[in-house]
């Protein structure tokens, strides 16, 4: 099927996809990895298909959610790739009449650098094999589905896309009840990048039930631009008569899935849990529908993997990270040293940057692995957005495929071969663009440089990109070469006047002169009063920052507001993830206290302070790992020191249940227990419960912690459970993971923990003996 | 006497956009909040309702006069059905009354009345695939059919015992109602 055909269909009538395979599957009575039916008994997949074709299912994903190369090499069946995702579609197609077949796809299972250890271009290839095979098998389209990591999201489509520029693709996100992802992720940044990504429909799916999922998917639908799909879960499981039963009846997810429809869904189905009777009631209720006309956001944004800037308020691009004249830096840059540009990254931000600059200079004594790594640590310590002054086109696209966000092209010609370049990258990558209204040499008149800004329009236009996602910039000169700034100002006004948006390099203005900040800052106020939306500047001149607050004051405009959440200077350290600041601190109060005071008084209350900021939703799941990274190497300094008496609360064993390959949960749980003082011993993934059981008669642990994400394995858990019990094995049991609840919990006989952070403190409080 | 129809609780499944206008709201106007109280009440209702159908066909030769719509012309038969949907979502709607929660007895009241209306639009429908073709759907109160007619309807010529027919011709439960359609062709 052709893109156009799918988008027509869209534009006429609301669609139907199916219900969930492993939860369905689960009930039908079949375990393990449930992609093997496809070979197997491939009658069992092609009922449940005929079961949901009956319920008026439009849409058929293929039995392939898990059938990638790394999730199939975790459970022994690489070698049968192929034939799993190709019998998949023929058995799909055997029961569709005029139904479509969609190619599913997720995760690897694995976070892609800096959370996991998996590189961007080894998912990138996971998911084109097993594209490519579900393509040449004939599906009409691809959905690629509950994705919690926007990168590896971004691998995937980008390894569809290449296979194919016609076929159908759906990108799916799943979030938490707060509308972010794990890893940090607002449904805004999902929904913003994907507007500029080469995808035909955006959505969500699983971790919630449709009412939980409502207000999430309403946040989608004022950001997104694109058509809109959604699946929910029919709720959380629930043990009934020894089988996972699920909270959501047919008619109840009926009902919400109208409001979906209202909200503006082009494709609703259902997720984990879901089965035929709730696709057949969805079905017959909502009928045949045309789909609604949505009110979408008009703004711009920059964004990082967790920050989303609006540039609708003046935008601030902090300039320091320019290695040009900074011979320290450039030495730490050659090195892979990157902690100069995060300590430069980390200031700006504080100073009120809205964006920060990247600026290598050293370009020909790099390679493209300084700009991969750059971009990853940025990443790693949850940074502003980027803007890429990167001059070889090759390591731009470096940085911009490793980038997880919508960052800024700094900059292009107006020459129609340097742009097209940039403009072919901002297409494949999304984000913004600056345009220097110069092509070889920089004309000299106002009128001479907003000609090629206009002709610059013409080419970005031409060529789809909108004119609201590019910056004009009219160039500032030095004045102390005796270059009129009027004809800055000039263009700025010209820029102003055509409805196009502009932004200078500030400080090239005063080069070579003194006191340039005092200059700086009279022309920036002067260059705001002409309508000028965003500067590169150094947020260090406290004078400049001020003539520019000023100056939008008059206008009646403001900067985009700076959240600060962190107050403790240790705890902003800490998170901030600089590990020799912290071992300063932590020589410094050696020199008052002992070690154990500032072990247990000073680090393990600065972590709890994280550890509620967390909870409260000031900081994310990244903030939260790179803190307990950081503050590790302190613990175990302080550890030393005390010898013999060194602290450890207690013993943990750690494992992700059989039959469940996800591990960056756990790995997650084990460095918080760890950084919280515990001795963590983790044994893996898809461990049978009787290697759990042998494993603790050898390590003899307090505590137990089971993750199990798929809603096919939690079951598990009570299996690992009730054979500690029954081998009177006497550990405290601790159950985790995006499939376990509080009441499956209680039902299985362990202690829930929704995330590290409540895991931690349940342990705390059972070594210290108030849990049970 | 009649034949007895148990509907599925989907063939009573009110549109949301009618049964809220109904109430004087509009769905896509509605914030999250409001949406959320709405779903609950719909499916405390949906919960509550027993839906059943009592329906029968006849050559007119047996019938009054007073019960044939001057409208439905030159017809060869007609069926004449009665659908309630019990008299629990009536008590909730009282009891949800005497609490002093107007709003939830208000929104359940609108849903009940159109939850009806499309149990009737189903069954209709039914009706029409077995007869072919119709008029339109008819019900006593209107045109020269009196209400009061329910009572020989609702009595005598389906002989429903679970339904009270006042003298006025309003039944008890409250959501029930009696519908005609008249028939061209003969049976399918």
């Amino acid at each position: 099927m052709k893109r156009s055909e799918f988008l027509q269909m869209l534009r006429e009538k609301v669609l139907f996809l199916d219900g969930a395979y492993g939860t369905e599957f689960f009930k039908r009575g079949y375990k393990g990895l449930i992609e093997l039916l496809n070979i197997s008994k491939p009658e069992i997949v092609e009922r449940l298909q005929s079961d949901y074709i009956q319920a008026g299912a439009n849409i058929l994903l293929t039995n392939t959610f898990s059938a990638n190369r790394m999730k199939l090499r975790a459970h022994g069946f690489e070698s049968e790739i192929e034939k799993i995702n190709f019998n998949a579609v023929e058995i799909a197609r055997s029961v569709c009449k005029n139904q479509l077949v969609f190619g599913d796809m997720s995760s690897t299972g694995s976070f892609v650098q800096p959370f996991g250890e998996i590189s961007f271009d080894e998912v990138y290839e996971i998911f084109k094999e097993q594209a490519s095979i579900l393509i040449k098998a004939g599906v009409d389209g691809i959905i690629i589905e509950t994705m919690s990591d926007l990168k590896e999201l971004k691998a995937a489509i980008l390894a569809v896309r290449d296979l194919s520029n016609d076929i159908p693709l759906i990108a799916h996100m799943t979030f938490e009840e707060d509308g972010k992802s794990v890893t940090g992720t607002s449904v805004e940044i999902f929904a913003t990048l994907m507007n500029d990504l080469d995808v035909d429909v955006v959505g969500v799916n699983c971790s919630l039930e449709p009412k939980q999922m409502l207000s999430i998917f309403a946040r989608l639908a004022k950001y997104s631009k694109k058509p809109l799909s959604v699946e929910p879960n029919a709720g959380k499981p629930f043990l009934e008569n020894g089988k996972l039963s699920y909270r959501t009846t047919p008619e109840e997810f009926a009902v919400y899935m109208a409001d979906f429809v209202e909200l503006g869904a082009n494709i609703i189905g259902g997720c984990c849990g879901t089965g035929p009777e709730h696709i057949k009631v969805m079905t017959k209720y909502i009928g045949t529908q045309k789909p609604r006309k949505r009110e979408i956001i008009d703004i711009q944004y920059l964004s990082s993997r967790t920050n989303l800037k609006p540039i609708d308020t003046f935008l601030i691009i902090g300039e320091r990270i320019n290695a040009s004249g900074k011979k320290k830096l450039q030495a730490q840059i050659q090195q892979r040293d990157f902690s100069g540009v995060l300590t430069l990254a980390q200031e700006q931000e504080q100073e009120g940057c809205t964006a920060i600059d990247i600026n290598f200079g050293i370009e020909k004594l790099l390679r493209k692995e300084h700009f991969q790594q750059a971009i990853i640590q940025l990443d790693k310590h949850s940074c502003l957005p980027v803007s890429f002054d990167i001059q070889n086109l090759d390591f731009l696209e470096i940085a911009m495929k490793e980038y997880v966000g919508r960052g800024l092209i700094n900059s292009a010609f107006a020459r129609e071969d340097h742009l097209v370049e940039r403009i072919n990258l901002l297409k494949r990558y999304g984000g913004l663009l600056i345009v220097l209204a110069m092509e070889k040499d920089i004309p000299k008149t106002a009128e001479e440089r907003f000609q090629l800004v206009l002709k610059a329009a013409e080419i970005l236009k031409g060529n789809g990109v909108e004119l609201d996602r590019v910056y004009f910039d009219p160039l500032v000169l030095p004045i102390g070469a005796k270059n009129d700034y009027h004809v800055t100002l000039k263009v700025i006004d010209l820029i102003n006047k055509a409805g196009l948006r502009s932004s200078i390099g500030l400080s090239n203005l005063s080069f070579g002169m003194p006191n340039r900040e005092h200059i700086n800052a009279a022309f920036l106020a002067l260059c705001v009063e002409n309508g000028l939306n965003a500067a590169i500047l150094n947020s260090k001149e406290a004078l400049t920052m001020g003539a520019l607050q000023g100056a939008l004051s008059l206008q009646g405009k403001e900067i985009v507001k700076v959240e600060n959440v962190l107050h403790d200077p240790l705890v902003d350290i800490i998170i901030k993830g600089q590990k020799e600041q912290l071992m300063n601190v932590v020589q410094e109060l050696l020199k008052q206290h002992d070690p154990l005071y500032i072990s247990q008084q000073v680090l393990a209350e600065a972590m709890k302070k994280i550890g509620t900021l967390y909870a409260n939703g000031s900081i994310y799941l990244p903030h939260l790992i790179l803190a307990a990274e950081t503050v590790q190497p302190a613990f175990d300094y302080l550890n030393n020191l005390l010898g013999e008496s060194r602290i450890k609360l207690g013993k943990i064993l750690l494992a992700t249940v059989q039959g469940d390959i996800h591990d960056i949960g756990k790995k997650i749980v084990a460095t918080v227990l760890r950084s919280g003082g515990f001795e963590v011993y983790d044994i893996g993934k898809d461990v049978p419960a009787e290697k759990i059981l042998q494993k603790c008669k050898e390590y003899n642990p307090d505590i137990v912690g089971l993750s199990a994400m798929m809603t096919t394995t939690v079951g598990q858990v009570k299996e690992v459970a009730d054979l500690l019990r029954s081998e009177k094995i006497n550990v405290f049991l601790l159950a985790g993971g995006a499939s376990m609840n509080q009441q499956l919990a209680d039902q299985f006989g362990v202690m829930y923990a929704k995330d590290a952070v409540q895991a931690l403190e349940f342990c705390k409080k059972f070594v210290q003996g108030g849990a049970k | 006497m009649s034949e007895v129809f148990y509907p599925g609780k989907l063939d009573c499944m009110p549109d949301k956009k009618i049964f809220l206008a109904r109430a004087g709201a509009r769905y896509g106007k509605l914030d999250e909040d409001f949406i959320h109280r709405v779903n609950e009440l719909f499916l405390i209702a949906l919960e509550k309702i027993e839906p059943v159908v009592y329906y029968r066909t006849s050559d007119l030769s047996i019938l009054p006069k007073e019960i044939i719509p001057s409208s439905f012309g030159n017809i060869k038969k007609m069926t004449i059905f009665l659908s309630t949907l019990g008299s629990a979502v009536d008590t909730l709607i009282s009891q949800l009354s005497e609490q002093g929660k107007t709003f939830d007895a208000f929104i359940i009241d609108s849903w009940a009345s159109e939850a009806l209306e499309t149990l009737n639009e189903n069954f209709d429908q039914s009706l029409r695939e077995r007869f072919g073709m119709g008029t339109m759907r008819f019900s006593p109160g209107y045109g020269n059919v009196d209400l009061r007619i329910n009572k020989y309807i609702v009595k005598e010529f389906l002989g429903v015992d679970q339904v009270t027919v006042l003298d006025s011709g309003v039944m008890v439960p409250r959501k029930t109602t009696t519908c005609m359609v008249g028939w061209f062709n003969e049976e399918k």
